[in-house]
Formats: C-alpha cells, sequence, structure tokens
C-alpha cells in the first residue's frame, strides 16, 4: 500500500540526498499546478526552526521518492535556481496558485464545502490525487482529482455524483488518511473515479 | 569477521613504537567500506591496521587528519531510498578488510551489506527498492544499553576519550552476541 499524504505533511520533511545521507534542506510548500491538478515541486528552506528560506527548488522529475519521513534526490545538483528549473516549476512560483479554502461546487450548484488541502499520494511517482474539503453541507471527505474537474482561481466545479461520494465512500478520509488504501483511489479514478 | 561496536573504544598503538594514541571514537566510510578509525589523534588508515581482531588496534604508519564526519554511526537513523524510516543503526558487521557485510538496526533485524548506499551525516541509507534488501535474520531486539560501559575498559586517565554518543538518544546497543568486556582491574 502507498501512503496517502495532506500537502501539510510534506512541510518540514528533511530532503536527504542519496549520494552522501545529508539532509541538505526541508520542505517549505508544494508547488502545485491546479490546470494540470499535479504537483510540479517542492519550494525549500533551511533545515532547522528557524531556517530561511532557500530560493533553490526541486521540481518534481527531481524527486527520487517522498516517503513518511523524507524526501530523497540524488545529489545537491538535484536542486535548481529558479532562472534554472522547468518552466512549469517557474511559472507555478511566479504565479502561486493556492486551492486552500477555494469553494467546491457541483455543477448543479451544489456547495460542497472548501478545500483544505490537497491529498497526494508519496513513493517515487508523487501526485495528487484529489482534494480534503470541509465545512459545506456534506461535511468533511476526499474528493477525487477528475478530469472532468473545472477549476478557476477560487472554485472547483466536480460532477453532481460528488456529492454521493464525499457522503459515504470517503466520510473516513476525515479521519487517519494513512488508513485509506491508494492503490483503491487511483484505480477508481482510473474508470471515472470511484462509485 | 568483527563488528563496528567492538572496535570503538579499543586503545589504539603504534606497533613502531608502541605510543598510545588514545581510543577508536569513529570511523570513515568510504561506501561500503571503512577506510579509517578515528582517535582523538586523527584517522589511522585501515590498510595500516594490523587487524581487528584484537583488543587494540596495532598499525604501522602515520595518523592523518580525520575528516569532520568520521564519527561514530552507531545510533544514527536509517531511511529506506523510499524515504521511510526503518529505525536506527545498531551496529555494522565488518570483514577483515574493512567491508561492511551486514547493517544491524535496533528492531532486531540485520541487512545485507549489498543494502547499503551510503553512511552520511544525517542518515544510513538502504536501498528498498524493487529488491528490499535480504533481511538476514529477524531476531529480537538487541537490549539498549550504553555501549560506552561495554568498551570502556583501559586505564583512568584516558578516560576523557571515551566515544560521545552521536545520537539524542545518547544510547548505543552492545554489540550483539559479542561479550561484555569485564570491569577494568583496580589500580
Amino acid at each position: 500500500m502507498t501512503a496517502l499524504m495532506r500537502g501539510r505533511d510534506l512541510t518540514g520533511l528533511p530532503v536527504v540526498t542519496l549520494s552522501t545521507g545529508e539532509d541538505i534542506a526541508e520542505v517549505r510548500d508544494l508547488i502545485f499546478d491546479p490546470v494540470r491538478g499535479q504537483i510540479t515541486g517542492l519550494t525549500l528552506r533551511k533545515r532547522g526552526l528557524f531556517g530561511g528560506k532557500l530560493k533553490e527548488l526541486l521540481a518534481v522529475e527531481q524527486i527520487h521518492a517522498i516517503g513518511s519521513d523524507a524526501v530523497m534526490i540524488e545529489s545537491s545538483d538535484s536542486i535548481a535556481d529558479p532562472a534554472e528549473a522547468p518552466a512549469t516549476v517557474a511559472d507555478a512560483v511566479a504565479n502561486p496558485a493556492d486551492v486552500a479554502d477555494d469553494m467546491v461546487v457541483t455543477e448543479s450548484g451544489k456547495d460542497l464545502g472548501r478545500v483544505r488541502d490537497v491529498v497526494l499520494v508519496g513513493g517515487s511517482r508523487p501526485r495528487v490525487v484529489g482534494f480534503q474539503i470541509g465545512g459545506g453541507a456534506v461535511g468533511d471527505g476526499f474528493i477525487p482529482i477528475n478530469p472532468d474537474t473545472a477549476t478557476s482561481a477560487n472554485v472547483l466545479i466536480v460532477p453532481d455524483d460528488f456529492e454521493r461520494r464525499v457522503r459515504t465512500e470517503h466520510l473516513e478520509l476525515s479521519g487517519d488518511l494513512a488508513d485509506l488504501d491508494a492503490t483503491a483511489i487511483e484505480s477508481g479514478l482510473d474508470d471515472g473515479g470511484p462509485r | 569477521m568483527t563488528r563496528l561496536s567492538a572496535l570503538i573504544g579499543q586503545p589504539a598503538i603504534t606497533l613502531a613504537d608502541a605510543e598510545p594514541h588514545g581510543k577508536i571514537d569513529g570511523a570513515q566510510f568510504d561506501g561500503r567500506r571503512v577506510v579509517g578509525l578515528r582517535t582523538k589523534d586523527g584517522l589511522i588508515e585501515t590498510s595500516a591496521i594490523r587487524t581487528f581482531e584484537g583488543d587494540a588496534i596495532t598499525f604501522d604508519g602515520a595518523i592523518s587528519p580525520a575528516a569532520d564526519d568520521a564519527d561514530s554511526p552507531l545510533g544514527r537513523r536509517v531511511l529506506g531510498d523510499d524515504g521511510d524510516e526503518r529505525g536506527r543503526l545498531v551496529d555494522l558487521d565488518l570483514d577483515d578488510d574493512g567491508t561492511i557485510t551486514a547493517v544491524v538496526l535496533d528492531d532486531g533485524q540485520t541487512l545485507d551489506g549489498t543494502a547499503l548506499r551510503v553512511i552520511g551525516p544525517y542518515a544510513v541509507i538502504v536501498s528498498v527498492g524493487p529488491n528490499p534488501p535480504a533481511a538476514l535474520n529477524a531476531g529480537e531486539p538487541p537490549t539498549v544499553a550504553d555501549a560506552t560501559d561495554a568498551t570502556d575498559t583501559e586505564d583512568p586517565a584516558d578516560a576523557g576519550d571515551a566515544p560521545e554518543p552521536t545520537d539524542s538518544t545518547g544510547e548505543l546497543p552492545p554489540p550483539d552476541g559479542e561479550p561484555l568486556a569485564p570491569p577494568a582491574p583496580p589500580g
């Protein structure tokens, strides 16, 4: 089973090099591209309580693995100055898109709540699989990323049947994300989302 | 075969003039190999050491300056290359030329030395990829104790050279299966 994580769970994780076993930075924030619905990279800061912001970025392609205890990269060469980072990463940093607190509305106009966080699968191919939502009529829960999800700067529009999904299959997401089987969620996504 | 914990605390003595150089308190690694043992005087290259099997490290040649990170890795966190912590390092099995043949974790598991990627200042990293490291055993976890007690058998005047704990726990388990050294005789 691959562990599911919230975006906020990444903050503070050490970034460790496989070549030297050093912790060269820690995760400051996740760079999320809402249009593609995927992680493009991570912003970093120096290690320690009062570690300052690092200008270097870590593109998702340079990540060897995201685990529960560390983000693994090959070497310090894996982090890059924004000027040298892939365009998708540099653009996302220059124009940050924070989906937190975005409104989630069904196609029929029902307010399902607000985005609390992105939910991702770690491992060697880290990717966002959905959003943790809360504060709406259907209660706290999870909605999967879906190709039909329309996004703007502040709103996610989802198919009508997502209301039922939040109410039923994914209510447990309001509890411990670690209890969920990421494989099941992803297989549901593969055929159009969980039923 | 010997274990790193059995070497930590041993006195280092030059063969030519029987000059003591303090106790072994760390090691320098190159990949899967111990290339030197550190004392307060510096680094003794593995190639200069007569044998790992004695009660003291006797060696030919000079001591060179030790790298800053040539301390003891015992007690250090062990990370899989998937970013999940596997536990803490309890010991390393070494063959006669200093090659690491096994990695002993605090949960009692022993990994084949070929799984070792690097011994770094933050973490010891092991491969878990598509072929997870073979567990040579899955025995009971080693008893946690202060390794300095197990190795501190030398003269009181040299007590200041006792190895420093490298981890916030300050505790280093004794070598699995290795007898504890007898207490120092009075006087």
